[in-house]
Parts: structure tokens; C-alpha cells; sequence
């Protein structure tokens, strides 16, 4: 029979080693919301946030989001179509292998083949071809102008993979095994379970100040939490909104806040339908949305309400503000439109964004009250991606430039009439979006791209909500500030305890 | 002494007859009564406790995330997820019966084919199942019906073909063949009559699965469309808020308790007075 | 030893098995196929409808609906399910890889409320209709009433935020595994109490216990020799259930526990629509159902002669 002390003793035996654990040195634990499942940057299914540690682009970004040499020394167009990259020298990949141009041609080639059927292909579908001028120097030529060049050489696809060693392993190992130039190397990937990475000592930028970091996936935003709070996990991305208090007041965890680090919620409008091809219709339900109440009463103040889709760190914002809510004049343009009973419609929306759930039924309340009587249908994510955006009629998503921190990357998708996102039928808006893709001239493009979000906010294609800010929460130990393109790169972070 | 015994022994039933009918006012009397728009909200008035007023109005359950009445909304969702369950289980029992009957009446293939769909019902995991037609078909109200119902089917059927077998071979069912009695006449005068009382038993057993069911897949976000309440959509929509607001996954959940423990309370005693009665 | 006839019986079931397996695989294979093509939602939002195109073909998702069912069951036989979509691995790796993980939580969690359920079970029948009973149901009604993910949550802010005794989520130490197979196994747990409860009070009633009573000898031996014996029979038969509903059944603790387990494995899946894993897991978990309930036939007529055949 087991009496109680014994008891006692297994369970503290359990429950002791715990508090000792959690504190070792220069080592960090990050969990985020997914997993990962492989990390071949030129064949991502998912955020590059792991994958941006093991690997280095030719072009990196600052903290403040300037283009910046990166595994490339410098850059220069040399006409309209061919871009050069001096790359540099003495840098070497985790196994040994050098680092030169031919592994910048054989991993942006890799991409294009298309046998290899990239799921990222599309974003550097404008590059031609890769040109090995000598063992450091390439030149990339494209189809067209492209002023986005370097920008594209600053994210996945296009980090840059070692030829030997994927070529001796093959992808799928690679995928599993990765090898890289970037500060950390791989050491372990357990799937669903964790990755870890240790610090590259050789790195060319210096020597890492973390040593060793795990990458946990905790899909629950509670569980996530709690494990931030519990010392379980040292930085934690994804922090549900309303869990956010916690962490600020907890004693021994920080809330992470970058303003406008997300993505701007839209309302997608099937233009072609009635009464949507109505810009009466249109402009009444923009002014029906209290974007300010529901920024303010459901987010937390966590997002900022927005006038055009382009965000404030994009090349080409123009600073619009957001549309003022009056029911009032709502009900008076849907009387104008032909609707002075209102009318009802289908609202498309999913689980995916800053409490989207919540926001959409708050809409379909506001929609309510000029007369628009809603019918709400909440997808799961994966039939959602499949009737968005051609059932709707109206349809939230979330849109951004991400990494390409451009105007062009935050509206053409979703605006020029035709595209596979696209819902929008503006002629206006195609002839002047079009033109901005033909224009290297920054100071020429800037102004048409300025012109398109004027002429937006009047023929209302879509009606855009806020930008969210992306939220994370960190241990009082960890320095980390947050990005505006929403990476986590280790070798910036730093723990006060080891200084 | 004895008497002392009875109430004792039916002290299942009576606290299993308090609870439901605690749940029965509350979605009885709440939708009916209740002045409150439990899909309307204010939305400076999200988060109240228990017992807050806003602008002299009570919330004697608080509010939710989108300041919505509590009460009302669990009142009406009461009523609904109660609603979906009880539909579902009239589509599980009158196809397991009517299934299971013709498999223990009439035997060889039928029996064969029929008894191999329930196996084949019962290997496939309920909820991976339910997400996927979920997934197919798109939800709503009547699909979540349907598919519970037809997903229940197979123990009803199990439980009626035994039953058929054995009220079979009764010597006055066999009378009742040699004198001429067609089968149609047969099922319905002696075998269902026989199979009525322990599908009532099964059914308030099975209820409690398919209140749970509901829940996890309101939980998982693909059941009824909001802004409709159903106990599910309460605690799926609310468990992300547990954290600051108990209240509202705790009446959802203490709700789904007091049906859980009534119906089964209810289902056991029954179970024993049909024991009883044979013995 | 073993009869023509037992032998005839044997083959029976597996033959049903096999027929039972056939259907599921039908079923699956309609059911994703219905779900639709997952080629729009692999692809990245600023794909061309060309590359969804190019892609959709080389996946083969073009083909006749008959060619691509005839290859799905050509490959399960040989243990093919295809390539995970999203890993580019053999969906049988996958779903092998994350089978030890949930294996063990469901095994703990089942032996847990099996011993539990078991003596309680047995309190509860010995003291039918006291306080002792009557508090031991109730509390095994509310492991029925819980619904998993809201005494999943609960754990994890009582124990972990709260009390901070043990970790809310992650696998590999034993502390981890506390919390996730707690969750898991209440509704085995009050399954089985009730179960146990039952059957003993049945067997209690027959004839023969009550002539061992008559004999004067003592309730508990009657009970430990006599009685549990044979109420074994039934919950042998529904722990085979279980445990197969289990395996397929741990999703939604897997998911708050963050645990790397088969259940994570087929939300995730299908959820991003990688057929040929949804495919993999749905079989596995119901030939595991299959085989469990075969052997429990079998051993149901080696336990029971009585089983007539």
C-alpha cells in the first residue's frame, strides 16, 4: 500500500525539476501558433520565420525597413531589364560550401524550372534569367521594367541555398536538413514538436548572442499564453487580443506592440452583383461601418482604422482618412441608390485574423441598422480560401505588402478587375493600375500609385477596415522590439540576464 | 422504512426530473419572456459581470463580447442546440429502427448489407467524419441536423435488430405467421411495440453524446452560423475568453452539465424500473 | 483444440473486416473528394490561375474520378497514401512518425480511468444506493458532462497559470504528460465507473452469488473471486473500443496541449486540405477499430464458451 508520504515525494519529484528547467543561459524557447512542416525557403508553404534564421538574401532589410547589402555587397540596374549584384566575399554555408554566384543562379533557376512546381514562383515570376558574370558578380534579367527587383531579393523564394548540398540530398531531405549562410544552423526538427537551431560562431555578420533556440508550435492562444507567463516559452508571436492584458500585467512577462505590423482588413464586394454595382450602395455601407468602435471596443485599440489598403510603410501611402461613420447619410445614399428599405445580402467571413469572428457579426449589426439585413456564414479556413473571393458578395479578408513593403503589393492583387483575388470592376482604376507597373521612375510611380488610392476611396471597389498591429509577448529577460515585416531574427536578440 | 427506501431509490429520478426541467424553463421561459435581443449588443458594454446594470438595465448573467444580454442568448441557445439534438435523434432512431428491424426480420443479404454499414459507420471517427461533411455540404442549421442524425444511426440499429431476433422467434409471432399475418402486419403490431421501450431508454442515453457533439463542433467553429446562440457557439465563441471573462463559458458549460447529468439520471432509472418489471 | 467451427467463425470476422475496411475507404475517398480541390489553397494568394492549373495537373487532380480512387486503394495496399501535400513525405511516414506520441497519451490516460473507474466502480456496486454511491455516480456523470476542451482549459489555468505545478503543454517530459491525459481520460473514466457499476450489480444478482452468499461467505470475497470475474467480460470489450476511439478520438486535447499527435496531425490536415494524410489517418484509425474489435471477438469465445456460434 502506498501511504501518503510516498505520495507526496513522487509527486514533488514530478513537479520540482520544473522550477530549475527554465533557467539555463542564452538559450530561448519561441512558440508560435503553427508548425512548421518543412524548410526549403524556395518551396515555403508558410511564413519564412524559421527558415529567415538558417538563411541569408542577397538583399536584407534594417530595422527601420531600408533595403540594406545582404549577402550582396551592392546592386545596380544596368538598364531597363538587368539588374547587377556584386556579392560577397569569403562567405561560407553551414557544411563548408562556398557561397558565390553560382549558388545565387542555381537557387533562383531551382525556382523557376518549372517541373518543380514552387508554390512561391509567382513572386519572382518576373525574372528571366540568372547571369554568372564571375564568381562574384550575377546579373538578373526580367521581362519587363521591374523596380521591385531588389525588393524581391530580400525574402523567400530567394534566399540563397547551397547547390552541392542539395543537389548531392535532393529536396525532400534538404527540406527536412537545411543548410544555410544565415547566424543559426540546424540541428533538430521533430515535426509538430519543436526545431532547434544553434548559433553559426562563423556568421559573417558576428557571432550570435543567443546560442541555442527551440521553436515550439502551441496552436492554442490560452496555452500560449499561459507559457509565456509560466516561463515555458521566452517570445511568443500571435497574442490573442484579449489575452493581451494579461501579459502586461503580468510581473514577469512584456507585450511586444508594432503598430500597423499586420495586415489591413478588407471588405471584399462582388462588384459584378446587384446591388453592388451600385456606387451608391457602396459608398452607403462604407458609412455605415463604425470602424472606431470596433477598433476601439473589440481590438483593444490594437489596429488602426484606415482609409486606403496601402499601409503607412509602403512605398506610394498616401495618408487617406477613414471613411466617417454616419448612418445617417448611409440611409439617405441608399435611398438615392434605389434601396430606401434597405435590402439583404450574404457576409462571407472566416477564422484567420484579430478576432474576425467578432468584428464581422459587429458589421452585420451596423449593416442592420440602415436596413441591410445580413445573412452571416462563417467558413472554416479551408473552404473559405475556396469560395473567396467569387461567392461572397461581401467577403472579409486581410490583405498587405508583407515583406515587399510596396503599394504595388498591397492593392493590385485585390483591386485590378480580372485577378484571381480581385473583385474589383473599376476601369479607371485597371488603366491607372497597369500604368504604375510600367513606370521604373519612383517619383513618376509614387504619383500614379497616389492617384490609385484617391480614386479608390471615391469608387469604393472594396471597403477597407483597419491595419492591424501584430502582438507579441516576451519574457522580462528578452530584448526584443518587433518588426514592421513581422520576422523574429534571433541574431538581434539578446537577454539582459547574460549581459 | 420502505417508504424511505423509495424516495431514496428514485432520488435519480427526482433530481434528474429538477435539472431538466431547470434547462426546460430556461429556454422556455427566457425567449419568451426575456425583453432582451440576445443578437444585439452594445458595444461600449462589452465584458460586464454578472449582475452589472447598463443604462439602468440588468444583466443578471452579464454580458458578452460584443456586449450582448447573456441570459437571452443562452436562453434562445438552450432552446436551439436542444432543438438540433432532439431532431437529430428522431432521424438516428427512425433510421437505426427502421434499418435494424428489416435486418433481424428478414435476415440473410439484407441483414448482411445492412449490419456492414453499421460497422462501417461506427469505424470511421464521429468527428472527422462530421468535419468533413461539415466541410462538403457547408454549415447551417439543417445540415448539422442531418449529419448528426445520420452519423447516430448505427446503435439504434444494433439494439433494434437484437430485439427484432428475439421478439421472432416468439410462439405467438410464429402463430401469428402460420395464420397468415403478412409481414408488414407483423413488424408493426408485434415487433415495434417491443422495440419502442428500450430505444426511449437509448435515446436519453445517446442525448448526452450529441449535446457534447454539438458543443465540439459549435467548438470548432462549424456549426450554426452567428449571430444565432446555440450552447456550442457559446462556449466555442467564449473559450477564448476564459481567461477574462469566466462567465461566459461557465453557464454554457453549467448548462450542458445539468442536460448531461438529467438525461442520463433519467435514461439509468429507466433503465432499472424496465429491470424491474421483468424481474 | 481450436474446431472447424471456431475456425470458420475466425475467418467470418475477418472477412468482414475486410469487407467493412473496403467500405470506409469508399467512403473517405468520395467524402475528401467532394471537399474539393485543394490546389487553390496550396498556392499562394498571387498565384496566376495558369500556375493553380500547372500544379493541379501534375498532382494529378485532373484525372477521372474512378482512376484516381483506383489509385488510392492500389496504394493502401501497398501501404501507399501518397505524398503529404504539405511535408512532400509519405503520408504513412507522417502519421507513423506521431503515432508513439499519441499512443502513449492514450494509453495513460486509458489506464488511469480504467483503474480508477474500476474502483470505484466497484465501491459503488458493493454500496449500491448509499451516499458513497450516489456521490461516486454523480461524479462520474460529470466526467461524462464536461466536454473535453472546457476541462482541458481549466487544467491548464488551474495547474499551470495558477498554481504553476505543471506545464501546459509540449511533450517529452512526465510532468507534460500529466495535464493532457488527465483531460483525455475523464470521459473513459466515468464510462467505465458507470460500466463496472452496472455490471457488477448485474452479476451480483445472479443466482449463484447469492447461494455463495447464502453460504455465508464475506461480500468482499464474493465480490474479489466470484464476481469481478465475470463483469470483467463487458469492460474488457468496450476498453478495445475505446482505446481505438482514442487514437482517433485525442484531437481536440491534442490541439490545447499542443501535443505532436495524430489527432493535431488530421485538424491541421484538413484544414489545409492534404488529402492523401487525412486519407492515411481516417484509415488507420478505423482498421485499428477493425482489428480491435476482431480480437475481441476472438477472445470473447475463448473467455465465454457460452457465446453461441
Amino acid at each position: 500500500m502506498v501511504n501518503l508520504r510516498t505520495f507526496v515525494l513522487a509527486v514533488a519529484a514530478l513537479v520540482l525539476p520544473l522550477s530549475t528547467a527554465a533557467a539555463a543561459q542564452n538559450e530561448i524557447t519561441i512558440a508560435r501558433s503553427v508548425s512548421t512542416t518543412a524548410m526549403d525557403p524556395g518551396f515555403l508553404r508558410e511564413a519564412a520565420t524559421i527558415v529567415d534564421n538558417i538563411f541569408d538574401t542577397l538583399v536584407m532589410r534594417d530595422d527601420d525597413m531600408k533595403l540594406v547589402p545582404g549577402l550582396a555587397d551592392s546592386w545596380k540596374a544596368i538598364d531597363d531589364t538587368t539588374w547587377q549584384f556584386n556579392l560577397r566575399h569569403g562567405v561560407k554555408f553551414h557544411d563548408g560550401e562556398d557561397f558565390n554566384a553560382d549558388a545565387v543562379k542555381f537557387t533562383i533557376d531551382r525556382i523557376l524550372d518549372p517541373a518543380a512546381n514552387s508554390p512561391t514562383i509567382s513572386y519572382i515570376r518576373t525574372i528571366a534569367s540568372v547571369e554568372v558574370v564571375d564568381p562574384y558578380t550575377v546579373r538578373i534579367k526580367t521581362n519587363g521594367p521591374d523596380p521591385l527587383l531588389p525588393t524581391r531579393m530580400s525574402r523567400y523564394p530567394t534566399y540563397i541555398v547551397p547547390p552541392k548540398y542539395v543537389q548531392k540530398v535532393g529536396n525532400d531531405v534538404f527540406a527536412r536538413k537545411p543548410v544555410g549562410t544565415g547566424p543559426y544552423k540546424f540541428v533538430e526538427f521533430i515535426p509538430d514538436q519543436h526545431v532547434i537551431l544553434e548559433a553559426n560562431e562563423d556568421y559573417w555578420r558576428g557571432k550570435p548572442s543567443i546560442k541555442k533556440v527551440t521553436w515550439r508550435a502551441i496552436p492554442d492562444g490560452t496555452a500560449r499564453v499561459t507559457a509565456l507567463i509560466t516561463g515555458e516559452a521566452d517570445l511568443v508571436e500571435n497574442v490573442p487580443v484579449d489575452l493581451a492584458p494579461m501579459i502586461e500585467q503580468s510581473p514577469d512577462a512584456d507585450l511586444v506592440q508594432v503598430k500597423n505590423g499586420g495586415l489591413t482588413i478588407y471588405l471584399g464586394l462582388v462588384m459584378k452583383d446587384k446591388p453592388l454595382d451600385n456606387v451608391k450602395v457602396r459608398q452607403a455601407l462604407d458609412a455605415a461601418i463604425d470602424r472606431k468602435g470596433i477598433v476601439d471596443n473589440i481590438l483593444r485599440g490594437m489596429a488602426t482604422p484606415k482609409g486606403t489598403q496601402v499601409g503607412p510603410a509602403d512605398f506610394g501611402y498616401l495618408d487617406i482618412p477613414p471613411t466617417k461613420y454616419d448612418p445617417q447619410k448611409a440611409k439617405e445614399l441608399l435611398k438615392e441608390a434605389g434601396y430606401p428599405d434597405g435590402f439583404s445580402i450574404k457576409m462571407q467571413s472566416s477564422h484567420r485574423y484579430m478576432k474576425d469572428g467578432e468584428v464581422a457579426q459587429a458589421i452585420a449589426q451596423q449593416f442592420g441598422d440602415i436596413g441591410v439585413k445580413v445573412d452571416q456564414e462563417v467558413l472554416d479556413w479551408s473552404v473559405y480560401t475556396q469560395q473567396v473571393p467569387r461567392k461572397g458578395p461581401i467577403f472579409m479578408l486581410g490583405w498587405g505588402s508583407t515583406q515587399t513593403l510596396d503599394a504595388d503589393a498591397a492593392i493590385y492583387a485585390i483591386m485590378r478587375s480580372g485577378e484571381p483575388y480581385s473583385t474589383a470592376d473599376v476601369p479607371e482604376l485597371d488603366k491607372l493600375l497597369d500604368e504604375s507597373r510600367k513606370i521604373v521612375n519612383p517619383a513618376a510611380r509614387e504619383k500614379v500609385l497616389h492617384e490609385v488610392q484617391k480614386v479608390a476611396a471615391e469608387t469604393v471597389p472594396l471597403l477597407t477596415l483597419y491595419q492591424e498591429d501584430s502582438l507579441y509577448g516576451k519574457a522580462k529577460d528578452v530584448v526584443f522590439a518587433g518588426r514592421q515585416d513581422a520576422r523574429i531574427p534571433v541574431f538581434d536578440i539578446k537577454l539582459k540576464s547574460a549581459e | 422504512m420502505t417508504r424511505f427506501w423509495t424516495v431514496r431509490r428514485n432520488a435519480d429520478a427526482v433530481l434528474a426530473v429538477a435539472l431538466l426541467a431547470a434547462v426546460a424553463g430556461l429556454c422556455i421561459l427566457v425567449p419568451l419572456l426575456w425583453p432582451l435581443d440576445p443578437t444585439r449588443g452594445l458595444l461600449t458594454a462589452t465584458f460586464r459581470p454578472p449582475m452589472s446594470v447598463v443604462d439602468g438595465q440588468l444583466h443578471p448573467l452579464g454580458t458578452d463580447q460584443l456586449g450582448r444580454d447573456l441570459l437571452a442568448r443562452l436562453g434562445l441557445g438552450t432552446a436551439i442546440s436542444l432543438g438540433i439534438v432532439l431532431l437529430a435523434a428522431v432521424i438516428s432512431v427512425v433510421l437505426g429502427t427502421v434499418l435494424g428491424m428489416l435486418a433481424g426480420y428478414f435476415g440473410g443479404w439484407l441483414d448482411i448489407v445492412i449490419m456492414r454499414a453499421v460497422d462501417i459507420q461506427l469505424a470511421i471517427p464521429f468527428i472527422l467524419l462530421i468535419l468533413l461533411i461539415v466541410a462538403v455540404v457547408g454549415p447551417s442549421m439543417g445540415n448539422l441536423v442531418v449529419v448528426l442524425g445520420v452519423t447516430g444511426w448505427a446503435i439504434f440499429a444494433r439494439v433494434a435488430r437484437a430485439r427484432t431476433l428475439e421478439v421472432r422467434e416468439l410462439e405467438y409471432v410464429e402463430a401469428s405467421r402460420a395464420i397468415g399475418l403478412s409481414n408488414t402486419a407483423i413488424i408493426f403490431r408485434h415487433v415495434l411495440p417491443n422495440i419502442v421501450g428500450p430505444q426511449t431508454v437509448l435515446v436519453t442515453l445517446d442525448l448526452p453524446r450529441l449535446i457534447i457533439l454539438e458543443a465540439s463542433v459549435g467548438f470548432l467553429g462549424l456549426g450554426v452560423q452567428p449571430p444565432t446562440p446555440t450552447l456550442g457557439n457559446l462556449i466555442g465563441e467564449g473559450r477564448s475568453f476564459i481567461l477574462l471573462a469566466n462567465w461566459l463559458v461557465l453557464y454554457p458549460g453549467l448548462t450542458i452539465g445539468a442536460l448531461v447529468v438529467g438525461c442520463n439520471l433519467l435514461g439509468d432509472w429507466l433503465v432499472r424500473r424496465a429491470d424491474r418489471r421483468n424481474a | 483444440m481450436i474446431s472447424v467451427k471456431t475456425l470458420s467463425f475466425i475467418t467470418g470476422r475477418a472477412l468482414q473486416g475486410v469487407v467493412v475496411m473496403f467500405g470506409v475507404s469508399l467512403i473517405v475517398f468520395f467524402a475528401l473528394f467532394l471537399t474539393g480541390d485543394p490546389a487553390a489553397l496550396m498556392m499562394p494568394p498571387e498565384a496566376s490561375r495558369a500556375e493553380i492549373e500547372a500544379f493541379r495537373q501534375a498532382m494529378g487532380f485532373n484525372d477521372p474520378v474512378l482512376v484516381q480512387y483506383l489509385r488510392f486503394v492500389g496504394g493502401i495496399l501497398h501501404g501507399e497514401f501518397g505524398n503529404s501535400l504539405r511535408f512532400q513525405r509519405p503520408a504513412l511516414d507522417l502519421l507513423l512518425d506521431r503515432l508513439p506520441a499519441t499512443a502513449l497519451l492514450a494509453f495513460v490516460a486509458l489506464a488511469w480511468s480504467s483503474l480508477l473507474g474500476f474502483v470505484l466502480g466497484t465501491i459503488a456496486a458493493i454500496r449500491q444506493n448509499s451516499g458513497i454511491d450516489f456521490a461516486i455516480r454523480v461524479i462520474s456523470l460529470l466526467g461524462q458532462a464536461i466536454p473535453v476542451f472546457w476541462l482541458a482549459l481549466l487544467l491548464i489555468i488551474v495547474f499551470s497559470l495558477n498554481l504553476r505545478w505543471l506545464p501546459s503543454s509540449g511533450i517529452g517530459t512526465v510532468q507534460q504528460l500529466v495535464l493532457p491525459s488527465l483531460a483525455l481520460g475523464a470521459y473513459y473514466f466515468s464510462a467505465i465507473t458507470r460500466l463496472v457499476r452496472a455490471s457488477l450489480i448485474e452479476v451480483l444478482g445472479e443466482n449463484y452469488i447469492r447461494t455463495a452468499r447464502a453460504k455465508g461467505i464475506s461480500n468482499w470475497r464474493i465480490v474479489v473471486h466470484h464476481a469481478l470475474r465475470n463483469a470483467l467480460i463487458p469492460v474488457i470489450t468496450v476498453q478495445g473500443m475505446y482505446f481505438a476511439s482514442l487514437l482517433g478520438g485525442a484531437l481536440i486535447t491534442e490541439i490545447i496541449f499542443a501535443w505532436p499527435g495524430i489527432g493535431r496531425l488530421a485538424v491541421d490536415s484538413i484544414q489545409t486540405k492534404d488529402f492523401p494524410v487525412v486519407q492515411a489517418v481516417v484509415i488507420f484509425a478505423a482498421l485499428v477499430f477493425v482489428v480491435m474489435n476482431f480480437l475481441v471477438d476472438i477472445a470473447y469465445v475463448f473467455l465465454n464458451p457460452r457465446i453461441r456460434l
